[in-house]
């Protein structure tokens, strides 16, 4: 009996069995607050003991671009960066509405760097009336920086171009004697995660816009000097994000020329700038203190290019005396010359608003009216001019610690560069004194184009020497409209150039 | 010489009849036990022989109600190019899914996982849409959100595109009627771009007409829609300082779209405090009408009332509840809520049917195989106790059950 009921409880268990099913899963342990503002932030991204990626950052995701767009591809952010499109709702906190390639950075608009899957961009050029070219349509991206993390790529006016010339600028892709250098990115090459790239006027770490390092890396950073290229003498200094903090280690080099000066040294000891920070964060007062008065190129000295500055900020960043701005780069800088006013996008006029209605308070975002972002031309704690067109050279310098053989001054188009390959330029951002100059991000994007090119602009291309891009093969260069309307944007109207579309063929009957 | 000793004749002592009452009453527990084993296997027979006859998961045959156990992988759906929103059909036939590469499609599956069709908005391009979230409605209708053309579009069952909502108050079809008189006829096409604010119509057997919508001033930036049970459309919205919950009642949705001027409801504003989100992605109810938002860039969850009153917070902070980047949700028939965890790669489950919401468990991890998430966005649950996820990075969406 009692073999018998043991035998049925048994049975009963194993019936009981059959009808549930349950499977543990237990997940991993982890999660953190995003943005907290605590260092518990650090575990959203991090892991000290199961980490998954290989570049040494302990991230818990094996790939960057995904986890960065995760929020950037508009489910997160307004920047998405997966096609290149700035948020519809985002106001205009920017409102330096500036340019003739279709208002990019604007509300709505394309996103001012492009996207990497695609882009927003006008793709044809009305002639004269290009600022009223305000149709966007979005296209897959033709060429763009390949930012996967895996892929390697050209870094194209860099270093060692060929076996017979080897020069480049010292600490820049040194070492490469043949051929060009190659680097490998992701989102954090260039951008800081951490969001605190920039530095103050009291050095004390700040945003930087969108998030940009002081130095892409892979670059080893530019040689500046304080002294004026008029002067002569310049000794260099190898300027590096890691420097940037001690300059004064640098600081008595022979010739006579006043290093960089770091905080709270040298002779405008009370302004405590430090250089790095006016790359892209704008927090020198030229006036008080020309740090960057020659740059060093492969070839030689080139004057500085100076810049000013709005404290008590509008901005990305704005208020709270952050003290850094961003003015979104003008395309032409006459256009902007503040003499001539200010100009509105209205994105409902379709074309440029003269002198439109403008209000700001002190220490906030400028304000608008309507639809019309309005531009800033006078700085507001000093009410002297500004002139934005000194900003977007910043990017330059940015885009040059890679890319450094690319970046030219003023009159390099005539003026032979020293260069054996890049021996006459278009002027590129190392401009001289206080004349605006035309720089890398007036014509190119940063993160991809969708421009298309025909045959003869392809073949014009440099990357189609060394086989082309990494994207769809178009050699488009990054440049943000199809072929060469770039160049007729600026030029066109110079040139007796007539962009009306041929007449359909008139079919010939055969004789 | 001794008298044997005979036994004298069995005569029931007191004892004996103590004896068999005990063999009596085991006796009638075994028969019990052996007629509850008869009634057992009868069920099962009986089951086995109607599934046989009809198939069909066993909750169906069974109703199996959700308990407080994770659930089984099944099955992976492949053929979807970084899947990122999830739906299910009303009769729990056939699911629909929205793609963020590739073609950017919206693709529905049948109930095995065989691709049934693809549809997108009319002419748009894979550059010129995004959709992401998507909701079906108890008639089956569509619902998808396009972040690139800033609209909600609307398709049938079988994916034909029916009209859309591209600003609060404004359908094509109701725009449509303000330059056809009497509204555009039968066999009109028509579509819309977001990006340049522009419908092109086409009446039958007319030439086309691309007409600017001028957008008016209120906010509309839609991310997450779900229906709750009355019908009532519920839809995030991140306009920047505007990041807020809206709810279009249901007869505006069920009522003529021609026609459409709902009273939205509202609430919710951006940033990080109580009440305040940060890019939620999705907003959904519980069986009492409360709501639930899950709060992408701040974290963690936030519930209201049904009178839209901040009630509390949760899945915020590190260990196992901890959410990373709250994505999709779906609310069980328990009132367990289940939130996608992005970047946890991982379903977070939560029970909110008592007055404070109680972690219960996670299941899947990162990773690439089966039952494992690589960036995982939406979920929905089924009427059969289904579950499909959305797992962007490894292109598919992946099948549970409980």
């Amino acid at each position: 009996m009692k073999k018998l009921l043991f035998a049925l409880v048994i049975g009963l268990m194993l019936v009981a069995a059959l009808t549930t099913t349950a499977l543990a899963d237990n997940g991993p342990h982890g999660g953190a607050a995003f943005a907290s503002g605590s260092t518990d932030a650090c575990a959203s991204c991090h892991r000290a003991h199961t980490a998954q990626d290989a570049t040494g950052d302990l991230l818990k995701v094996s790939s960057i671009y995904g986890l960065c767009t995760s929020c950037h591809d508009g489910t997160g952010a307004y920047t998405d960066v997966v096609d290149g499109h700035f948020d519809t709702s985002a106001p205009a906190i920017y409102p330096w509405t500036l340019s003739p390639v279709t208002g990019e950075g604007d509300p709505g608009a394309p996103l001012f760097a492009g996207g990497f899957t695609n882009t927003e961009m006008s793709h044809t050029w009305s002639g004269s009336a290009y600022y009223s070219n305000f149709t966007y349509t979005s296209g897959p991206v033709t060429s763009g920086h390949n930012v996967d993390g895996a892929t390697s790529g050209t870094v194209w006016g860099a270093g060692s171009y060929s076996a017979t010339d080897t020069r480049s600028v010292a600490g820049i892709f040194t070492g490469s004697t043949v051929g060009t250098q190659t680097l490998t990115l992701d989102c954090t090459s260039c951008h800081d995660p951490h969001g605190y790239a920039g530095k103050d006027n009291t050095g004390k770490s700040i945003p930087s816009y969108r998030l940009l390092r002081y130095q892409p890396t892979g670059s080893n950073g530019f040689e500046l000097s304080a002294a004026a290229l008029s002067t002569g003498g310049q000794t260099s200094a190898l300027f590096t994000a890691a420097n940037s903090g001690s300059l004064d280690q640098v600081a008595g080099a022979a010739g006579g020329a006043t290093v960089l000066e770091p905080t709270g040294m040298g002779a405008n000891a009370a302004d405590g700038y430090k250089a790095t920070s006016w790359w892209y964060t704008i927090n020198s007062d030229w006036t008080l203190d020309p740090l960057v008065a020659a740059l060093k190129l492969p070839h030689g000295w080139v004057a500085g290019q100076p810049w000013e500055s709005i404290t008590n900020g509008l901005g990305d960043y704005g208020p709270n005396g952050r003290g850094q701005e961003y003015v979104r780069p003008a395309f032409n800088a006459s256009v902007v010359n503040t003499a001539k006013g200010y100009y509105c996008y209205d994105p409902t006029a379709a074309s440029l608003v003269a002198n439109p209605p403008f209000a700001t308070t002190t220490g906030t975002y400028a304000t608008y009216t309507g639809n019309c972002a309005t531009f800033l031309t006078t700085n507001p704690e000093t009410g002297t001019a500004f002139d934005n067109s000194k900003a977007r050279v910043a990017l330059g310098l940015f885009c040059a610690q890679c890319h450094d053989r690319y970046f030219e001054a003023s009159g390099s188009a005539s003026k032979a560069t020293g260069d054996a390959v890049f021996m006459y330029q278009h002027a590129s951002g190392a401009a001289t004194g206080s004349d605006p100059s035309i720089t890398c991000v007036d014509c190119h994007v940063s993160h991809g184009s969708s421009a298309s090119m025909d045959s003869l602009a392809q073949s014009a291309s440099l990357t189609s020497l060394a086989g082309g891009s990494n994207f769809s093969g178009v050699d488009s260069d990054l440049l943000k409209l199809d072929n060469r309307s770039m160049c007729a944007t600026c030029h066109g109207p110079g040139i007796n150039f007539q962009f009306t579309p041929p007449a359909a063929a008139t079919q010939v009957p055969l004789p | 010489m001794t008298t044997p000793d005979i036994e004298s004749p069995s005569v029931p002592t007191p004892t004996g009849a103590k004896e068999e009452q005990e063999d009596e009453r085991k006796r009638r527990l075994l028969l019990l036990i052996l007629l509850f084993l008869l009634l057992v296997c009868c069920c099962v027979a009986f089951l086995f022989v109607r599934y046989l006859a009809k198939p069909q998961p066993l909750p169906q045959l069974l109703p199996v109600p959700v308990g407080n156990y994770p659930p089984a992988y099944k099955f992976s759906v492949i053929g979807v190019d970084g899947p990122v929103g999830v739906a299910a059909s009303p009769d729990n036939q056939r699911f629909y899914v929205t793609e963020s590469r590739g073609q950017r499609l919206i693709k529905m599956f049948d109930r095995s996982g065989n691709l049934i069709g693809s549809f997108s908005p009319p002419n748009t391009t894979p550059s010129n849409r995004q959709p992401v979230y998507v909701a079906v409605d108890a008639t089956g209708r569509v619902f998808v959100v396009d972040r690139t053309n800033n609209a909600i579009d609307l398709f049938d069952a079988n994916g034909n595109f029916l009209d859309g909502i591209i600003a609060p108050n404004m359908t094509i079809t109701k725009f449509l009627a303000t330059q056809i008189p009497g509204g555009a006829p039968i066999g009109t096409k028509f579509s819309w771009d977001g990006i340049n604010h522009l419908v092109t119509y086409q009446m039958p057997d007319q030439a086309s007409h691309t007409v600017k919508f001028n957008m008016p001033n209120t906010p509309w930036s839609p991310m997450g829609i779900r229906f709750d049970p009355k019908g009532d459309l519920i839809y995030t919205d991140i306009t920047t300082n505007l990041h807020s919950v809206h709810i279009i009642p249901a007869a505006s949705i069920s009522g003529s779209w021609m026609t459409f001027a709902p009273t939205i409801q509202e609430f919710g504003a951006e940033g990080k405090g109580t009440g305040q989100f940060q890019f939620p992605n999705n907003a959904l109810t519980d069986s009492k009408g409360n709501f639930y938002v899950s709060d992408g860039d701040n974290a963690r969850i936030q519930a209201f009332g049904p009178n839209f009153a901040y009630t509390t917070f949760f899945g915020f902070g590190t260990g196992d509840d901890g959410l990373n980047l709250p994505r999709g949700m779906w609310m069980d028939s328990k009132d367990h809520l289940h939130v996608v965890d992005a970047v946890g790669s991982v379903i977070r489950v939560y029970d909110v049917s008592g007055s404070v919401p109680q972690f219960l468990f996670n299941f899947g991890m990162p990773g690439t195989d089966a039952g494992e998430f690589n960036y995982p966005i939406d979920i929905c649950i089924d009427g059969t106790g289904r579950l499909y996820i959305a797992d962007r990075d490894n292109d598919r969406v992946q099948i549970w059950s409980y």
